[in-house]
């Protein structure tokens, strides 16, 4: 029996509605329960949600504040997901990412988004659909691994994820992780870890606004780095597509 | 067509599968948060139904044994409303008693400023009450199989309220002159919300441009990092050195020989 998908996406951007049903379409093969957030930040919301419920009828749709950029609308999304008892199989997490900061930022979110691309849809269904080791799937240019030298993480949000890996008892071998948050994700591990640890107290951490870690550490992109370790910290491993 | 003014309440405690509310007067809902464990299933499955078309309130009983899942449910529910931001993050509170428990509303409070939302206010309402004006929003207490009255509307016309929220109203009847007050106040509040979206516009404006900004000072940085980079690792080293460099690149093919007697 395929196992059941929920895709978590959240949008930012004004006009990201307008080929979302169209970036999506390959994601049909899978029956997913579709879940969106919306930035509150995002001039036309309302006519977001409504063009959403025209092309996917049965979706759930939020509008939050822009607490924690796309890691805080994901976290507003698992709770969700928790309060309807929701149990997928398989998680897809996806936002509107354009980095506008970024020298690179086409290309990063074309290759994230190969996750859902048709192309790639046989690939997962195999891998989901079949046992094994597997608890992350993600594009392969973007799986990264976060940089530690004598037990220590050297990058700028080296402190607080040594803090946060204590507060939340993740225990991963490997610190491997998706740069950019697009990935799909064994449900059972990452609901575990939310129904113990409530993920809108975890989004009260997050800063509020469009932070960057560029110059600095943050609690959000620390979050980017902890969604891939609560599942690793499972003894699964990561899929490169 | 879908109001953005006029809801109609319903206690939470009597959702369920067999509700079936929506018709094309009545479709817009004011759900009444009055039991401590609501049936989250139940409530999404109503508020799809009328393409959550609602907002959220409160009763006073569910103050008294305010739990922290109970926050959760009524934040996630207010994100799921359709109208909790145009309303201005206004929650009402009925009240029989008065006593609208303070504690147990700044708790409320507080979650949602450590969400990043705006300040919530709360709207004291008695629900016994006929009908009440409470900053700009008219509560109304219609009877069963009452027929609106004409009259009643017009007074409240002058008053030009944002929202209506019936307290109560199981009736299925209106009149034309409801109906035009319902109106009215719909393109009130949707000038309102215009005036609102104009301003996000405005910060999206801003946010572009210091997208652009702060794009231009990472790749300064980017920049000067590789030529410091450059001057570190190569520019410091011996001309002879370099020059034996260039050969080696002619040797492998990167470079022409003709270009090593250029004079740049």
């Amino acid at each position: 029996m395929k196992p059941s998908v929920v895709v978590l996406y959240h949008i930012f951007f004004e006009d990201t509605v307008d080929h979302i049903a169209e970036q999506l379409a390959c994601m049909a093969f899978f029956k997913p329960t579709y879940l969106f957030n919306i930035c509150s930040d995002t001039p036309n919301q309302f006519e977001i949600k409504k063009e959403l419920l025209k092309n996917f009828p049965n979706s759930i749709i939020t509008i939050s504040s822009n607490q924690g950029k796309d890691i805080g609308g994901k976290m507003l999304l698992l709770a969700t997901c928790i309060q309807m008892g929701l149990q997928p199989g398989w998680i897809v997490f996806l936002h509107d990412k354009k980095s506008l900061q970024a020298l690179n930022t086409k290309t990063w979110k074309r290759e994230l988004f190969k996750i859902i691309d048709c192309g790639q849809t046989a690939v997962i269904d195999a891998i989901i659909s079949n046992p094994s080791s597997y608890g992350i799937i993600a594009s392969k240019n973007y799986v990264t691994k976060e940089l530690r030298t004598d037990g220590k993480f050297t990058g700028n949000n080296g402190q607080l994820l040594e803090r946060l890996l204590c507060d939340y008892q993740i225990n991963c071998k490997t610190f491997d992780y998706v740069a950019g948050t697009m990935f799909w994700a064994r449900a059972d591990a990452m609901l575990n870890f939310f129904k113990k640890f409530d993920p809108l107290k975890i989004r009260q951490q997050l800063e509020y606004g469009n932070v960057l870690d560029n110059f600095s550490g943050t609690y959000t992109h620390s979050w980017e780095r902890l969604l891939c370790w609560i599942v690793l910290s499972d003894g699964l491993t990561i899929k490169s597509i | 067509m879908a109001t953005s003014s006029v809801f109609y309440s319903i206690p939470c405690s009597a959702i369920n599968e067999s509700v079936n509310w929506f018709n094309e007067t009545k479709n817009s809902a004011n759900i009444v948060i009055d039991c401590v464990e609501p049936d989250m299933g139940a409530i999404i499955a109503f508020v799809r139904s009328i393409e959550f078309n609602f907002i959220v309130s409160l009763n006073e009983n569910v103050l008294l044994k305010l739990h922290e899942d109970l926050i959760t449910i009524f934040y996630l529910l207010s994100t799921l409303s359709g109208n909790f931001r145009k309303n201005k993050n206004r929650i009402p509170v009925f009240s029989t008693t008065g006593d609208y428990n303070l504690a147990s509303l700044d708790r409320l409070a507080e979650f949602f400023l450590q969400q990043g939302e705006a300040p919530i206010q709360f709207l004291p309402i008695d629900p016994n009450g006929i009908d009440q004006i409470v900053d700009n929003i008219l509560f109304c207490n219609i009877e069963t199989d009452e027929i609106v009255d004409d009259s009643r509307f017009e007074n409240y016309v002058n008053i030009e309220p944002r929202q209506v929220v019936f307290v109560n109203y199981n009736s299925n009847k209106t009149n034309i002159t409801a109906q035009f007050f319902f109106t009215i106040t719909d393109l009130r509040n949707e000038k309102a919300w215009a005036d609102e979206k104009s301003n996000l516009w405005k910060k999206r404006n801003d946010l572009y441009y210091s997208f652009i900004a702060l794009s231009k000072e990472i790749g300064e940085k980017q920049y000067y990092d590789i030529i410091n980079w450059y001057q570190q690792e190569y520019e410091v080293l011996p001309l002879w050195y370099k020059r034996f460099g260039h050969v080696i690149k002619v040797l492998k093919g990167k470079r022409t020989l003709k270009s090593l007697f250029r004079k740049n």
